[in-house]
């Protein structure tokens, strides 16, 4: 390392699983029972517990070539190919890390847009968000962790909410278990991957970790639950919904909300969408932090001015998105990098890694 | 930093018009008749609310109001009920959609939609069919609760609970008309003096009413697709006697046998219950065990002919579709619907009469 991170900065081990599950729940819990159920009807399940796997083994992945690189995926990227394609990869992995960031933003506030507030400006909910976000990473990683940890003990709220649509529950829709084949399996598992996506912050704030050897297990066990959130979601969707219903249902665990109702309250989902704005704070503010601290190792700049510029784009792209169509395909288009970028290149990351350092040690 | 989080909060408050519950129309019961085949008539129930006078000072009584508007689409028809509201009309508190015997013959699948799509509409909205024109049953106001659709809630929420009518709701019909093999159905209201009777089950074959169940049928009809604990049950035994089950709890279980081509499905049904009223003399286990048989009888052979009623309309709203799907791998909804109007089907009841009540 360059120059080493401060004590006072670093996080325990075991804040990695929120940092974790914070990252990967988001606003994809809200949909993707539906995106699951494309391809292998409500086999899904069964996708989500091979996604959770597969993602699980992208984390011990990104252990071992950051444990080797010593440092985060810039340091690695330098060592491996050199400061000018390093420096150029490393570039490109940060504008998608911007970019989650923009589309979890941008569908939260197409969520309100939608369910509460019909006229309320794009703009407005954005420039609250990244006040907010900026307000969060200008006290430094520790904070943003903070938020991470509130986010993930809030999200649990999802499975007090799940007991509402068991009133009319139908199990039989889950039989005949496992009537695909092994290739719409595989098509299933690669869309559900799509929402494990988060992990890949991972490899920026790898070296804020006191321990990281210590950190892998709580790595591992923050996907783990929120495996055990998307099997829990999936599962009633699709035991409350029927198939054909649950494809016209754009927020199938929104819809659920609506059936829930309570002597006090009317309408469950007015109170879940604004938690869920703490949800995904996390998301946007991990995006921003990485993003920010990245353009500061890669190009010497001032982290806080980054900061700034960043959320200016972000605000100034957020605000341009309008209909559902272009936000859908920017949610295609990023969660399609993103797994090309985890199952592609990862591995090959790795493999010339190896390589070279197979190479230096002879 | 403080201070320039002060003046987001606010910038950012005034951006959402404000909607103030008194200032709006809240429609609690829309209603749809059928004009011909291009329009329909909705009419929006609102209620109003009154300061009581005299000796209940401060108390208020309910009534409620209505607008109509004619038109194409449910949009036309909002245009123009707008244009005869002083205030600005809410969906966000509907409980009850109506539609009228011709609305539900021509089908309902296009209104419904508009209701699943606007995300203030709850899921737990009444959908049902009433008999007459649905304008005059919005405009009344009916001794029993004055505020129409609070007594139509109530109605079906209490037939629900503990009489014939199976769970139904908004939620409900769209998942049975999205489900394969399994057809919606749709509580049938009719009025009767001066007040509204559950009078049984309107089925759908999509969404297009084709038949009306009886009360006592769609009691049978609830057995058959849900558990439940708390039905009475009357029947006639021989030389005028009746007697009434009550507590009366089933459970149906279905299985599919398929050695030959075609599928076979059985149908067991286990209930329980005790006798609480008994027009005869004298109830000993004797009797009860004559009355255990001749419910068992009465049972299998009501719910035969009513499965044998659906096959020949070809409308599934028991789901034997859907239980054929859940056992078979590979289902084919085509090759199931060609075979369904002559599946056999098997029935056997198996009744447990408890106790006859504390006198003996």
């Amino acid at each position: 390392m360059t120059n080493p991170i401060p004590e006072r900065n670093l996080i325990s081990p075991f804040l990695v699983l929120f940092l974790i599950n914070a990252m990967q729940v988001g606003v994809g819990v809200l949909g993707f029972p539906r995106y699951v159920a494309i391809d292998v009807d409500y086999d899904g399940w069964i996708a989500v517990i091979l996604g959770g796997f597969l993602t699980s083994v992208a984390i011990w992945l990104i252990f071992i070539i950051l444990r080797r690189g010593n440092g985060d995926i810039i340091e690695v990227h330098k060592k491996v190919y050199g400061k000018w394609l390093g420096g150029f990869l490393s570039f490109l992995i940060l504008l998608y890390l911007l970019s989650l960031s923009l589309v979890v933003l941008r569908t939260y506030i197409e969520v309100v847009q939608i369910w509460v507030f019909a006229q309320l400006e794009t703009w407005a909910l954005s420039l609250v968000f990244c006040a907010l976000a900026y307000y969060t990473i200008v006290k430094g990683f520790r904070v943003v962790t903070g938020i991470c940890f509130i986010s993930v003990i809030l999200s649990f709220l999802t499975y007090v909410s799940l007991f509402g649509p068991l009133e009319f529950m139908e199990m039989r829709n889950l039989l005949p278990i496992v009537d695909h084949t092994p290739i719409e399996f595989l098509k299933a598992t690669k869309t559900m991957v799509l929402s494990y996506l988060g992990v890949k912050m991972l490899l920026i704030y790898y070296p804020f970790i006191k321990q990281p050897e210590k950190a892998l297990k709580w790595a591992v066990g923050g996907n783990v639950l929120t495996m055990i959130m998307y099997l829990s979601v999936s599962l009633v969707a699709f035991i409350y919904f029927s198939p054909d219903q649950l494809q016209r249902t754009i927020w199938p665990l929104l819809s659920m909300w609506q059936i829930i109702e309570m002597p006090f309250l009317e309408r469950f989902e007015f109170i879940a969408i604004p938690v869920w704005s703490i949800v995904v704070l996390p998301n946007i503010c991990l995006g921003l932090w990485s993003t920010s601290r990245g353009f500061r190792l890669l190009f010497s700049f001032n982290q806080h001015q980054t900061l700034i510029v960043l959320l200016i784009i972000v605000f100034c792209l957020s605000s341009m998105l309008q209909t559902r169509a272009s936000i859908d395909l920017l949610n295609t288009v990023v969660s399609e990098t993103g797994f090309y970028l985890t199952y592609v290149y990862l591995p090959i990351l790795w493999l010339i890694q190896t390589i070279r350092l197979k190479g230096r040690s002879t | 930093m403080k201070k320039l989080m002060i003046i987001f909060l606010l910038l950012t408050t005034a951006c959402v018009p404000t909607k103030i519950v008194d200032e709006l129309m809240l429609i609690h019961a829309t209603g749809f008749d059928y004009i011909d085949e291009k329009n329909m008539r909705a009419t929006i129930s609102v209620p109003v609310y009154h300061q009581g006078s005299g000796h209940s000072a401060g108390e208020q009584s309910v009534t409620s109001e209505t607008i109509t508007g004619v038109g194409h689409t449910a949009k036309d028809i909002r245009s123009e009920m707008d244009s005869k509201s002083p205030r600005l009309i809410e969906n966000s508190k509907l409980a009850v959609v109506l539609f009228d015997h011709e609305t539900a013959n021509n089908g309902i699948i296009d209104t419904v939609d508009t209701f699943y799509r606007d995300p203030t509409v709850g899921q737990r909205v009444y959908l049902t069919v009433y008999e007459g024109q649905t304008r005059e049953l919005l405009e009344q106001n009916l001794s029993l609760q004055p505020e129409i659709s609070r007594y139509l809630t109530e109605l079906i929420e209490q037939n629900i609970k503990n009489h014939e009518l199976p769970k139904s709701n908004m939620h409900v019909f769209l998942y049975r008309y999205f489900q394969k093999g399994m057809d919606p159905f749709l509580p049938y209201l009719k009025k009767s003096d001066g007040q509204v009777q559950v009078d049984g089950l309107a089925i759908f074959k999509k969404d297009k009413m084709c038949t009306i169940l009886s009360r006592e049928d769609s009691f049978i009809f609830k057995m058959l697709v849900e558990s439940f604990q708390e039905g009475t049950f009357e029947i006639s035994l021989k030389d005028e006697e009746y007697a009434t089950i009550m507590n009366l709890s089933t459970r149906a279980k279905y299985s599919l046998q398929k050695d030959s081509d075609s599928p076979k499905i059985t149908i067991n049904l286990f209930t329980k219950g005790y006798v609480n009223e008994y027009s005869g003399e004298t109830l000993d286990q004797k009797k009860l065990d004559a009355i255990n048989e001749i419910l068992e009888e009465e049972l299998t052979k009501k719910i035969s002919t009513m499965i044998e009623t659906f096959q020949e309309l070809n409308v599934d709203p028991i789901g034997l579709g859907f239980q054929v799907k859940t056992r078979t791998r590979g289902w084919d909804e085509k090759e199931w619907t060609r075979q369904y109007p002559d599946v056999p089907v098997d029935v056997n009841v198996t009744t447990k009469i408890t106790h006859g009540g504390v006198s003996e």
